[in-house]
């Protein structure tokens, strides 16, 4: 009996049973993996949480791929995929399997899907809209630096800086800081800023933190958590190349967060002493010598990453047939 | 005294003209603002009328028409605004496309922030004392 469904239902489960996977997987390494993300230098470590951020997106997209990689070889001449009657379960086939048959299995798997899909895009796209719109507030009521580019000086008596945007980041600081900080010290401010604009780290956060939601919640949250810290860290340390100082851009922050900063709980708890941790785990990694960039270290990972798609693609026929049994058990 | 949704573009400028002119009605608004933006009249009494509701303007009927004051001062709440507007980003890194030089909702430790100061001038010391 042939299964009721088309390539594009077929498609959508194994992206979807791929995705769960790598939650899994993460969920199970991650807290073993943390140790060896904080010997990365800065940059380097936030580029691997977004990776591992988004991997149950392209992973799953690697997976699909694989799994119809025999039939796409053999539609384009490079490969012969075996079209026979696959009549116990699915046949990923993009020549002879329509993408929609019409079944009611289907219909309910769409639509389901496309409920859920329509959900998650609908709540970002809320909160995205939200963000604009305060951003756009923000840039009405200040006005473009003409010493600073790309920042825009907002009249406030609260000291703060930021950078926010996700295509067209722009530095948002007070007056009120632009005040209490010296020369020295809005240099460095503003290098770690320009920094972020330079590195799309909005895009990056905003990217990370869309698809990141896939990942079980405390997972996601340490993940996303670290790749702020990373990402701060990566910053610093193009200010602290900037000025040849390291030590002023720690003594920067301390004093920016003596600014910004509202007085911590007093808790009795290490919790106590990393209430805005993130500024303190910056300040002491500045008072070490910076982690040099490890060519050699991703070399060694970019060829195993290479030697692991050559060998899942060498074995893509199990991966097809697997993922056509796997689909023949979840349709009964 | 103003609840969200933030003030829009037209509401913004609507406060700056009757801030910058005194009380005025909607057509005069309209001639000032309106017409340079290509606006119906319309559309610029709504905005009034919006404002009115938010307890940002007040207003009088003078013949048939109401003539519109702001009630509140521009200082107080552009302040209020920007006071919302960076509160909101502050609750917990709820806008993950903003990245700030130190978090806004950042507690301040002090014998936790007093320890790396101390961090700090001893490897200042360490630095100054090292032969070049």
């Amino acid at each position: 009996m042939t299964m009721e469904i088309g390539l594009g239902v077929a498609s959508l489960l194994i992206l979807f049973c791929a995705a769960v996977c790598v939650v899994v997987i993460s969920a199970l390494l991650y807290p073993v993996a943390g140790g060896w993300l904080t010997r990365l230098a800065p940059a380097t470590r936030a580029n691997v949480l977004f990776a591992w951020a988004t991997a149950p997106v392209w992973l799953g997209g690697l997976m699909l791929l694989l799994v119809l990689s025999p039939s796409i070889a053999h539609t384009l001449g490079i490969g012969v995929d075996h079209c026979h009657d696959h009549g116990h379960h699915v046949h990923l086939c993009v020549v002879h399997t329509p993408w929609v048959v019409g079944s009611t299995i289907e219909w309910l798997v769409l639509g389901g899907l496309v409920a859920v899909v329509l959900a998650w895009l609908i709540a970002a796209g809320t909160r995205l809209g939200g963000a604009r719109a305060k951003l756009g507030l923000l840039r009405a009521l200040s006005r473009p630096s003409t010493d600073l580019s790309s920042t825009h000086i907002v009249s406030s008596q609260r000291p703060f800086v930021f950078t926010a945007g996700i295509l067209r980041p722009r530095i948002y600081c007070s007056s009120a800081l632009l005040n209490a900080v010296d020369p020295n010290e809005l240099a460095t401010v503003i290098a770690h800023e320009h920094a972020h604009e330079h590195r799309r780290d909005g895009l990056r956060l905003f990217t990370a933190d869309l698809f990141g939601g896939l990942h079980w919640s405390p997972i996601r949250r340490r993940i996303l958590a670290d790749l702020h810290l990373a990402v701060e860290q990566a910053c610093d340390e193009v200010a602290a190349e900037q000025s040849g100082d390291r030590l002023q851009v720690a003594e920067t922050i301390l004093h920016v967060t003596r600014l910004i900063g509202s007085p911590a709980p007093r808790l009795a708890s290490v919790e106590a002493a990393f209430t805005g941790s993130d500024a303190a785990v910056r300040i002491e990694g500045l008072l070490r010598p910076p982690i040099p960039q490890r060519p050699t270290v991703l070399a060694s990972v970019s060829i195993l990453a290479a030697g692991l798609l050559v060998l899942a693609f060498a074995s893509s026929d199990w991966w097809h047939h697997s993922a056509e049994t796997l689909l023949g058990y979840l349709l009964g | 005294m103003l609840t969200r949704p933030y003030l829009g573009e037209l509401e913004l400028a609507v406060l700056e003209e009757l801030w910058g002119h005194g009380a005025c009605d909607a057509k005069t608004v309209h001639r000032r603002i309106g017409d340079r933006r290509g606006i119906a009249l319309n559309t610029v009494q709504s905005t009034l009328e919006r404002l009115y509701r938010k307890d940002l303007l007040t207003r009088e009927k003078v013949s048939h028409a109401y003539v519109y004051a702001p009630s509140v001062r521009r200082e107080q709440l552009m302040e209020r605004l920007i006071e919302d507007v960076v509160e909101t980003f502050s609750a917990g890194r709820s806008e993950p496309m903003l990245a700030a030089f130190v978090d806004l909702a950042a507690k301040v430790d002090d014998d936790n922030l007093a320890r790396l100061e101390r961090l700090i001038a001893e490897r200042r010391a360490e630095a100054e004392d090292k032969p070049s």
